[in-house]
């Protein structure tokens, strides 16, 4: 029996779906690499935010936040739930297990509005010191971490990320 | 429809979202400086137990005392006040007594009501102008300033009160009367369905925004708090004036004033917008003459006692400049509040109070995170994270466990 390997979203099928998405945002593909930016005003009464996408086939996406610099934001505190300590901050929108993210699901329709949901807490910790997000996390080294190298797909692990097993009640947020 | 048009129509319609996110951040953020339910019964129970003991010992017939709340106490419009000294709350009753006042002399009258009060209250009994404050220090943080009143030869419910030398009349329910007959006009806010259609140009789904605001419950009684709240900042913390302080009633006269022109004239989006039109019309209702001596006469008419001027000490005319002082400054805060780019939680608390700011906030993020929980959270681009079955883009939510 041959098993058909199901053909993950190549980054141009994601910007489309960006673009789409995201009409205010701009991005392209280069090298294999596709690189989004686009402001992020998580909510009504919220800063806007300029961010960058980045995603290569092989590595987990990763969202920065290039202006604001959040670090000058966080005034000498330790900004919780963040994958760099360097500036710009690489937000931690989920543990970096195939669980939370594969490549057949869309940025647009998962990293982003994590993003803006990121934002939302953050901004609110900057200014009340509490992280409402929820969420578990790591001890983050002090120099950035090397990402692992994405693992290879089975048909298998697509079929336990279906639609009703990712929507089970979560008390985790943005790792 | 081109590009343009649907970008400029998103604008308006996240602008929109942020000036009804304002409205229910204010309406959090002033729920949580008012009496709690419980300090409002511990007021009652006092003020009735004062009255009683008060009737008792001036061997009043019955139904010859009365005692009542008057001013903000009676309006809806009680605020934490926003002072150094003290935060406590200022609750201002009325003990009547049912006969007329031109018979007693005021002094003695007004020593009696304050032996009586010490008999019960001790040293929690101090002298004020108007009458007598019962301070009970932390223990309850409000004071309950009792004002001894009888009748006035107007008769009607028009009292007599006492500054230890003089009578003169004062109508507190023929005021509260007139505000609460303002007051119960409700605006009529438009729906966002016009906002929602704009944005369903992207999104078929229905868009509700966040935070789950509500409008001012009570717009009229919002709208005066918001403004007094921010008066106590303007002259307590920004100027250092506590002196030149604008009296509640000259406010509350006006706001009421431009609320019972304004409420009815449009159909407003948002409680924030009848908010800022009060605001900016306020000013509108004081008589500006020029008297014999050449200098400007500021009229501003008790309503419940045409006769009497709010605005007789502005014959200093700093407390009329200070007026416009604040007024310009409170117009340009409410104004600076839209603005996107605004430190926006910083300009409230600083002039809300950063602990009735940060618990607004706080409810929304949680609000906010209690959508996720429920899997109710999606983002709408033009407007961020929105709350709603079946709109466009659900999060898929990491979990763990």
């Amino acid at each position: 029996m041959i098993h058909h390997q199901p053909k993950p979203l190549s980054l141009a099928v994601q910007l489309m779906h960006l673009q789409r998405r995201y009409p205010s945002g701009t991005g392209g593909v280069h090298r294999s690499r596709l690189v989004w930016r686009q402001q992020i005003r998580p909510h009504a009464l919220a800063h806007s935010y300029s961010c960058r996408l980045e995603h290569t086939f092989e590595d987990y996406p990763c969202m920065f936040c290039v202006d604001p610099p959040l670090s000058a934001l966080a005034e000498g505190r330790r900004l919780p739930h963040v994958y760099t300590r360097a500036e710009p901050i690489c937000m931690c929108l989920f543990m970096k297990n195939r669980e939370y993210w594969h490549n057949r699901m869309l940025l647009a329709d998962i990293v982003v509005p994590l993003a803006y949901y990121w934002l939302a807490n953050c901004e609110d910790w900057l200014f009340s010191g509490v992280w409402r997000g929820g969420g578990t996390h790591p001890v983050v080294p002090e120099a950035p971490q090397t990402l692992p190298v994405f693992p290879n797909e089975t048909i298998s692990t697509i079929e336990s990320l279906t639609r009703q097993d990712v929507a089970k009640p979560d008390t985790a947020t943005a790792a | 429809m081109n590009t343009n048009n649907i970008l400029t129509q998103t604008d308006l319609a996240a602008q929109l979202q942020r000036r009804r996110a304002l409205t229910g951040i204010l309406e959090y953020a002033v729920t949580s400086l008012e009496l709690t339910s419980t300090q409002r019964e511990s007021v009652e129970k006092t003020y009735h137990e004062c009255g009683a003991h008060l009737s008792k010992s001036l061997g009043l017939a019955q139904h010859l005392g009365d005692i009542f709340p008057q001013g903000s106490m009676r309006l809806g419009t009680v605020i934490r006040p926003l002072r150094d000294i003290t935060d406590f709350f200022d609750i201002d009753v009325v003990f009547r007594v049912i006969a007329p006042a031109a018979r007693t002399q005021p002094a003695v009258f007004r020593n009696a009501v304050g032996t009586h009060l010490r008999e019960k209250y001790n040293g929690a009994v101090k002298p004020l102008a108007k009458g007598w404050r019962l301070d009970f220090g932390v223990e309850r943080d409000y004071y309950v300033d009792v004002i001894p009143a009888m009748d006035s030869a107007r008769g009607g419910e028009v009292i007599a009160i006492t500054d230890d030398v003089n009578w003169k009349d004062s109508h507190p329910r023929g005021y509260a009367g007139w505000f609460e007959g303002h007051a119960k006009v409700m605006p009529v806010f438009g729906e966002l369905a016009l906002a929602n259609r704009r944005l369903n140009s992207f999104n078929s789904a229905k868009i509700e925004p966040l935070p789950e605001h509500t409008d001012f419950k009570l717009p009229l009684q919002r709208i005066t708090q918001i403004s007094k709240r921010h008066r106590d900042y303007y002259f307590n913390k920004k100027t250092k004036q506590p002196d030149l302080t604008t009296p509640s009633i000259v406010i509350t006269t006006l706001l009421t004033k431009a609320y019972a022109d304004s409420v009815s004239a449009h159909v407003y989006e948002s409680g924030y917008d009848l908010l800022l039109v009060c605001a900016e019309e306020m000013q509108k209702y004081i008589r500006i003459e020029i008297g014999a001596d050449n200098k400007a006469h500021y009229i501003l008419e008790n309503p419940s006692l045409p006769t009497e001027n709010l605005l007789a000490k502005w014959s200093d005319h700093r407390y009329a400049q200070a007026f416009y002082a604040w007024h310009k400054d409170f117009v340009a805060f409410l104004l600076q509040l839209q603005a996107t780019d605004a430190p926006l939680r910083r300009m409230l608390s600083e002039a809300l109070g950063e602990k009735a700011i940060t618990g607004a906030f706080a409810k929304q993020a949680d609000s906010l995170n209690a959508a996720r929980q429920h899997h109710l959270l999606s983002v709408t681009p033009a407007v961020g994270l929105t709350v709603g079955v079946g709109a466009a883009m659900p999060i898929y939510p990491p979990h763990q466990g």
